[in-house]
């Protein structure tokens, strides 16, 4: 998976959807179709910035049938590592970016009987790309979307109009909260339940889901973990012998990237398992959701997208 | 690096027998373009992925599915048997989206990369496919089963050369949940139908035990969309049989008896599987594509480099693998006949003919 | 809970059965025996909790000991029992098309009778996870010529003669569960009419 060609696209749209959140209409550059996805897909944009490239993990949230543009939208963060901000006040339309073939790791189950879905504000979008295929199969389903107030309800309207009463909205400021015991209690045999949210939304769903006697494989949640910011530390490649600085707003995989290595990566949000990496000497700080919790105890793997070293320096079998 | 290799794609034969009488055979193009799958002069197990994005010009490796000379022979022979036994192609209902994913991909692929053979026009949903070896042409509708006179993966894979199976991805698992499999390798598709991949791989010895069934689903679970993957499998057969199938191995397993170091040559065939594999769009399942090529030693020993080298490849070959593979009995026989060839030269690199 | 189990040797798709253990995290506890599996719920009902919540179907009549007797003793909200496969098939089917998520549907019986039960939950939307299967009584097997297709109950002989196809077929260890039974294949093939000796294998 290492070294594929990104697709080159031209931003064909700049949507303000709410003050915080954007939409980007992606078509691709040299002209010709973009690879199809299923819903649940995302693709990791990479953006060529002055002083430093990032690569985000966005969801795609447009039509599967539709492989002349992608639609994905950005939240911005002011306190991330500026791949948000740099999307919000960098692009422009008519702008050039680059984006990986799309990744599933959110997928609908087609041996449900019973779809239950629960956003939480931004966690919206892979949804939205989801909804496409439930009504195109005719599926049983339930969209329950949370958000802060009227003003940050990216995307309702468009909702009400696909999914009518199955939509059920929570708007926060009017006291209205998703209640996960509520909507899982009583479910028929073959329901699954997704969730994309916040973190505290995706714990409450899935304590909800295991109070009720839920088995695990009818729970599915998606949530990328960004990169955290932490201390510097150094990094040694035992193989290659190199010794490098990573920089307390860059991952491992990142400033092996920028010494000019290309580890092996997918997601880029510690979820898809691509860049596990094995430690040889070190503490790690595990931020994934990839790794048994055994081994992230033992810190003999880590993944290099998202986590980071407890220790000053790690010694890693690369 | 080996220079480029310049191959011609033989024309398409009027149809040969894979029963009975056994017409089949290979032109010298298709001897030289043949997949011959040993790197060294030893037998090596690996897993041997690498990516399925062309190759040489005139290679088995350079279009998406190879149509070669046996393309009449190897779809009338796909008839022959779906005559005789439909459950050859079996698809689980809720793969309709990947059936369609299938059609698409290879008319897709056939249109592009054959355009004297194949054409696809499409007016929205509204497509018209051209076939013209076989003398094909039907419009229907994108999504509608009911405008195709099969379900979409079958009406497909009765034109496209070598077998197909679907796999259906839920919780980090592949699933076998459909498949179109006339021309196998001693497996059943009947009875293998909704297996995980560790239950459908489980009578493959030895690789459990190394690991690489985890390493390879690991690395199949996160396939991309237009990134496939390709890999080489291989086996003996007795006979230009296609059809090797448990069903019918009360009819061809008696074959494997009759081999002697004088009817070898003719008898004894090298069977490789270039196996590719396509994350399909919509569905987020897997299609595995298994093309089976069957080579006489005849034929092979034609290529002085094969000659040399297949016999000390099939000398080290670890009993259990030539049980597992069949070839255990006769395999002294093969060696007899092919050791005449082997003047013991070193052989160069690579798996071309020099 | 590990979903996938599999046997360290041999063909791995050959199931492994445990004794029945509560899954404790369930709401709902359906149990499903026949013959000698009577007493695997009998143990597994003595470990549940004092409030589950559970339903029992009984086949009598089948192979192996009556333990229907065993089983209308125990403290449980509902024990029906029947006396022919499908009608306890078609009762099953019926209580989970009725049933909520949190059910853990727990089959106990020969290899045959547990996989058609499993295929029921199944076709209701259950995953792997929530069903739990233990073999009990004989370790005969269901086995599936895959030349005609014949299917045979209990084989006990390392090799049978196909009742089909009249072939002489060898019971592998490969087994589908979807089909519930194990892969059976011509055995003298490659030397017609010489028959390994015949054993009893799987008493």
């Amino acid at each position: 998976m290492t070294g594929q060609a990104n697709i080159p696209v031209r931003v064909a749209r700049i949507e303000q959807i709410t003050p915080m959140i954007r939409r980007f209409t992606l078509e691709r550059s040299d002209g010709g179709t973009l690879p199809g996805f299923s819903g649940g897909s995302h693709v990791v944009v990479t953006m060529r910035g002055e002083e430093r490239t990032h690569h985000n993990p966005y969801s795609l949230m447009g039509s599967p049938d539709d492989k002349q543009r992608y639609q994905i939208s950005v939240r911005r963060d002011d306190d991330g590592r500026g791949g948000s901000l740099f999307m919000h006040q960098k692009v422009a339309e008519g702008d050039t970016l680059e984006v990986s073939p799309p990744t599933n790791l959110f997928a609908l189950n087609p041996l449900a009987e019973r779809h239950i879905l629960i956003a939480g504000g931004i966690g919206i979008t892979p949804f939205m790309a989801q909804l496409h295929e439930l009504r195109r199969a005719g599926a049983d389903y339930q969209m329950h979307y949370a958000f802060r107030d009227q003003e940050n309800a990216a995307f309702r309207d468009e909702l009400e109009a696909a999914c009518g009463d199955r939509l059920t909205a929570y708007d926060g400021s009017a006291g209205q909260f998703v209640q996960p015991a509520q909507l899982l209690g009583e479910q028929p045999l073959g329901t699954h339940v997704y969730v994309c949210g916040p973190k505290g939304m995706i714990e409450a769903v899935n304590e909800a889901a295991f109070e009720l006697g839920w088995a695990d494989s009818h729970v599915h949640w998606e949530e990328f973990a960004a990169p955290p910011v932490g201390k510097p530390f150094r990094v040694v490649l035992q193989k290659s012998g190199m010794e490098i600085t990573v920089p307390g707003a860059s991952s491992v995989l990142e400033a092996l990237e920028d010494a000019g290595l290309q580890p092996n990566c997918l997601c880029r949000g510690g979820v898809c398992g691509e860049c596990e990496t094995a430690v040889v000497e070190g503490e790690i700080e595990h931020n994934d959701h990839f790794l048994p919790d055994d081994v992230k105890q033992s810190n003999s793997r880590m993944m290099i997208c998202v986590s980071r070293a407890r220790s000053e320096r790690v010694v890693l079998d690369l | 690096m080996a220079a480029p290799m310049k191959i011609a794609t033989p024309p398409i034969k009027s149809a040969e027998s894979f029963r009975d009488d056994f017409t089949y055979s290979n032109s010298p193009q298709a001897i030289r373009r043949f997949p011959f799958p040993f790197h060294e002069d030893e037998y090596m197990y690996s897993v041997n992925i690498e990516p399925h994005n062309g190759g040489p010009v005139g290679s088995v490796y350079a279009p998406r599915f190879d149509i070669d000379e046996h393309y009449l022979s190897e779809t009338e022979e796909r008839r022959l048997v779906l005559e005789q036994d439909p459950g050859r192609c079996q698809v689980l209902p809720y793969m309709m989206e990947a059936q369609w994913d299938t059609l698409e991909l290879l008319m897709e692929s056939l249109a592009a990369d054959y355009p004297q053979h194949f054409t696809l026009s499409k007016e929205g949903d509204r497509w018209t496919w051209e076939n013209r070896p076989l003398g094909i042409r039907d419009s229907f509708v994108f999504g509608d089963p009911s405008t195709l006179p099969q379900e979409p993966f079958e009406y497909i894979t009765r034109q496209v050369q070598g077998d197909f199976t679907l796999h259906g991805q839920r919780d980090n698992m592949l699933y076998m949940d459909g498949g179109m499999v006339t021309c196998q390798a001693d497996w059943s598709l009947d009875f293998d139908l909704g297996m995980n991949w560790y239950e459908w791989h489980g009578p493959v010895p030895k690789a459990h035990q190394m690991g690489i069934f985890d390493r390879a689903l690991k690395f199949l679970l996160n396939l991309q969309v237009e990134r496939p993957v390709r890999r080489l499998n291989w086996t003996m057969t007795i006979n230009p049989r296609m059809d090797t199938s448990p069903e019918n191995y009360h009819k061809w397993g008696i074959d494997r008896s009759t081999v002697t170091p004088e009817n070898a040559g003719e008898k004894a065939h090298l069977r490789v599987e270039l196996q590719t594999l396509y994350r399909l769009p919509r569905s987020n399942a897997i299609l595995f594509s298994i093309r089976c090529y069957l080579i006489s030693m005849e034929e092979l020993v034609t290529v002085p480099k094969w000659a040399r080298r297949f016999p000390r490849v099939l000398r080290t070959l670890p009993d259990e693998l030539a049980e597992y593979k069949g070839l255990i009995d006769y395999r002294p026989a093969v060696l007899e006949y092919l050791e005449q060839f082997d003047d013991g030269a070193e052989t160069s690199p690579g798996t071309a003919p020099d | 809970m590990p979903i996938y189990e599999f046997p360290e040797d041999g063909i791995r798709s050959r199931p492994i059965y445990r004794p029945l253990q509560p899954d404790v995290a369930a709401r709902f506890h359906l149990m499903v025996a026949e013959g000698a599996g009577a007493e695997a719920l009998a143990r597994l009902h003595d470990k549940l909790p004092d409030e589950a919540s559970c339903s029992i179907h009984y086949l009598a009549g089948s192979d192996g000991p009556d333990g229907s007797d065993r089983l209308m003793q125990l403290d449980c909200q509902q024990t029906r029992i029947h006396f022919d496969d499908a009608q306890l098939a078609d009762a099953l089917r019926r209580e989970l098309e009725n049933a909520s998520m949190g059910t853990r549907l727990y089959v106990a019986g020969g290899e045959g009778f547990i996989w058609r039960m499993a295929a029921v939950g199944a076709s209701c939307g259950m995953s792997e996870e929530e069903v739990h299967v233990e073999r009990c009584g004989s370790l005969a097997r269901p086995a599936q010529c895959v030349h005609c297709k014949t299917r045979v109950e209990g084989v006990t002989t390392n090799i049978y003669e196909c009742p089909g196809c009249g072939l002489h077929v060898t019971v592998r260890d490969h087994f589908s569960r979807r089909h519930g039974a194990y892969q059976s294949v011509r055995v003298d093939a490659e030397a017609p009419g010489e028959l390994p000796p015949i054993e009893e294998t799987y008493r």
